[in-house]
């Protein structure tokens, strides 16, 4: 298991393989060095990615996919997962539903997209999570402010500009689990707040895998590559079901009491069956003829 | 400030009687409080320190030892 720091969700994972007798080597990121020529001898049947840096995750998920290396999640999911313009055009790429997303790279052209959309609008940077510098864009001035200061302040990510519609929720999103090819669960999280992640307090109950979730949330995971995926699905005024994110690190601490579905073995199930498989070939080189 | 140290002996009774076990506490490299650990702490698990409220992240076993937790990047998550 290739991780950062050893939260809840290492540990119920780690205590899932234990009672299995399945032994697990933890490799902690901050102590990784990759020689690109040769493959990693730690790497045993299957690595399952659990690290809290995305770029050090989308790196050495990539380096190891070059070795064969069998991986959970694969480096494509990672590159699509960990970018939120990635995300949204995979998904529409596969037409699932998401809410209307505008990108612009310069501040005017990212305030003629905002005009154009409406107010309110959403700005999130591409590459972030647990609702980290999202931004509820209600009128010209707060636009105007926020875009300028992007610009000074940020890094030169945060001058792709992505734009997003802003849907009226009804004070909740929903969560579910993807673990192959199944939706094993779901949670509401209810917020007072607009932003209704748990990593900023927002509550958990269990929410029904109806017909139409479990649909949205295997479509989305098919978009971006499949795996162990955790969908944030929205829910419009008029009562249709939008795709907002796809997380391929998923944390499901909150999820499992409100449930009752143990997630981490059911984690540990696919992990079992995906070592079982073949092991994929490694990446192809093109030879150069010098 | 407590006189905690970073480990020791700790006899504790349960129904079966007096037994022994390794105490899972450490003092917070911030405050010195006594941080106590889960039974089935590993290296590398995340606390929090009840009196300063700091994230500690326990860097090594027999005994324990705490550092801080290093602080959340920006491309953090999940």
């Amino acid at each position: 298991m290739l991780l950062s720091r050893i939260r809840v969700e290492e540990k119920l994972l780690l205590k899932a393989f234990r009672k299995r007798d399945i032994t697990v080597d933890t490799v902690d990121d901050r102590q990784l060095i990759f020689d690109l020529h040769e493959t990693p001898d730690w790497t045993g049947d299957v690595v399952l990615e659990r690290c809290v840096n995305h770029s050090r995750a989308l790196h050495a998920l990539g380096i190891l996919a070059d070795h064969g290396v069998v991986t959970i999640n694969r480096h494509e999911v990672a590159q699509i997962c960990g970018d939120k313009l990635e995300t949204s055009s995979a998904l529409r790429r596969h037409q699932v539903p998401i809410p209307r997303c505008l990108v612009a790279f310069t501040p005017e052209s990212a305030l003629a997209a905002i005009e154009e959309l409406g107010y309110p609008v959403v700005l999130k940077p591409a590459v972030g999570s647990w609702g980290r510098l999202l931004s509820k864009v209600n009128d010209r001035e707060a636009a105007e402010a926020l875009l300028e200061h992007k610009e000074v302040l940020g890094s030169y990510h945060h001058s792709i500009f992505y734009i997003q519609e802003y849907i009226s929720k009804p004070g909740r999103d929903i969560r579910s689990f993807v673990i192959g090819d199944e939706t094993v669960c779901a949670v509401y999280r209810y917020a007072d707040h607009w932003i209704t992640n748990t990593a900023r307090g927002a509550k958990t109950e269990n929410c029904p895998v109806t017909p139409e979730v479990d649909r949205l949330s295997r479509a989305a995971a098919d978009a971006v590559g499949g795996g162990i995926l955790a969908i944030d699905l929205l829910e419009t005024p008029d009562g249709r079901l939008l795709v907002n994110e796809v997380n391929y690190t998923m944390e499901f601490r909150n999820s499992i009491d409100v449930t009752g579905v143990n997630i981490a073995d059911r984690i540990v199930d696919y992990v079992l069956a995906v070592a079982d498989e073949r092991p994929p070939a490694p990446r192809p080189g093109k030879a150069l003829n010098v | 400030m407590n006189d905690a140290g970073p480990s020791g002996l700790a006899f504790l009774f349960s129904r079966t009687g007096w037994r022994i076990r390794m105490s899972h506490s450490a003092e917070c490299p911030e405050c010195a409080a006594k941080v106590t650990l889960p039974d089935d702490a590993v290296v590398g698990e995340i606390v929090q320190c009840a009196e300063c409220g700091v994230e500690l992240e326990a860097v090594s076993q027999d005994p324990w030892k705490f550092a801080r937790a290093p602080e959340e990047e920006e491309d953090w998550g999940e």
